[in-house]
């Protein structure tokens, strides 16, 4: 099927070489769990929920510098409407139950960024002996991605944000890229 | 250095005291260096009545802390004012490891919740202390982790067990 003008959509099947050679704008067809996928993908609310000081990196994240509503990644204020958590710094002890309970509330699907060292391993305040936090957030909850740092820049939260995007559409995202640079160069 | 008024407190403030407990060491202090005025090294009973001392002066409990020096505590009171000549004294209450010293939170309801986080980090359990319970640790916790014997006890994985 052929629609002439319009700018090429996100590309899910397989042989897209083939199909680019033939028509730079293309319908594509895919199962419904992949265009639900889609759906989820553009836009990955996150739970407005900050542990430490690497909620002031995801601030600066969510305002206008860098801006993450342009990926359609912004806050909502109940788990309820959620569909990422981001744990984002220290987890002390007295913090586990409310964050089982909170992740326990997010409609699924959902996904867990650990933003930091704290929410990767303990990070500095981790040594033997210390009685006062959870050493990385993956005792408690699954999480998906990692994002190092202390705290991370924004532009890794973007970094984080996209790679959850390409893992949520099973690496669609990056055929598509691939999909329009081909798209690019046939047109050359 | 001290002006005239803040001397003038401070001597009205060392005689109440000097009235209130007569067992304890009062002596007076170089601000710049330690950050008080006043110091007064007492035994158990003498913690209401500073306390009640340090109300009729109009001074506000700043903090409670303790001390673990292994054979004893060590509960240092500070109170400060600043609503006359700036003033802040600090006392020190020496107890047995086994003593349940008496809770000044009749006299200042502030005492409260610091009493508690002394019970929490400290295992002392204060006499006539209205909720005695933990306030920054979990609930269900059976360690004291400002004890000196902690660190050799209780090992990260072993509380990563207990409670994740």
């Amino acid at each position: 099927m052929e629609v002439k003008g319009s700018a090429p959509i996100c590309l899910p099947s397989r042989d897209l070489r083939s199909e680019i050679k033939e028509s730079p704008a293309i319908v594509g067809f895919a199962p419904v769990q992949d265009l639900l996928n889609l759906a989820r993908v553009n836009s990955p609310w996150w739970l407005g929920f900050g542990i430490a000081c690497c909620a002031i990196e995801i601030m600066a994240a969510g305002a206008s510098r860098f801006d993450t509503d342009r990926f359609g990644f912004f806050p909502r204020a109940t788990p309820r409407q959620s569909d990422i958590m981001i744990i984002a710094g220290t987890i002390p002890h007295k913090l586990v139950s409310t964050i089982k309970t909170l992740y326990d509330q997010m409609a699924g699907p959902k996904y867990v960024l650990a933003l930091g060292n704290c929410a990767i391993s303990g990070g500095p305040f981790s040594y033997d002996g210390q009685y006062a936090i959870v050493n990385g957030a993956d005792k408690i909850i699954p999480v998906d991605i990692y994002i190092p740092g202390c705290p991370p820049r924004p532009e890794g939260i973007i970094q984080g944000i996209i790679q959850l995007q390409i893992k949520i559409t099973k690496g669609m995202i990056n055929a598509n890229r691939r999909a329009e640079k081909a798209a690019r160069r046939a047109k050359k | 250095m001290p002006t005239e008024e803040q001397k003038k407190l401070l001597e009205e403030l060392k005689n109440n005291l000097a009235q209130a407990v007569p067992e304890g060491k009062i002596e007076k202090t170089d601000y710049s260096r330690t950050g008080y005025q006043l110091e007064v090294r007492l035994d158990q009973v003498g913690m209401r009545p500073v306390a009640q001392a340090m109300k009729e002066k109009r001074f506000y409990l700043e903090t409670i802390t303790a001390l673990d020096y292994i054979n004893y505590f060590e509960l240092v009171y500070f109170y400060s004012t600043y609503y006359q000549e700036f003033c802040r004294v600090k006392a020190r209450v020496r107890i047995s490891r086994e003593a349940t010293p008496l809770s000044v939170s009749a006299i200042y309801p502030a005492a409260i919740w610091l009493e508690r986080e002394v019970y929490d980090f400290f295992g002392i359990r204060f006499q006539e202390h209205p909720d005695l319970k933990r306030i920054i640790n979990p609930d269900d916790v059976d360690y004291f982790p400002l004890l000196k014997t902690f660190g050799k006890t209780k090992f990260t994985a072993e509380i990563d067990d207990i409670l994740c």
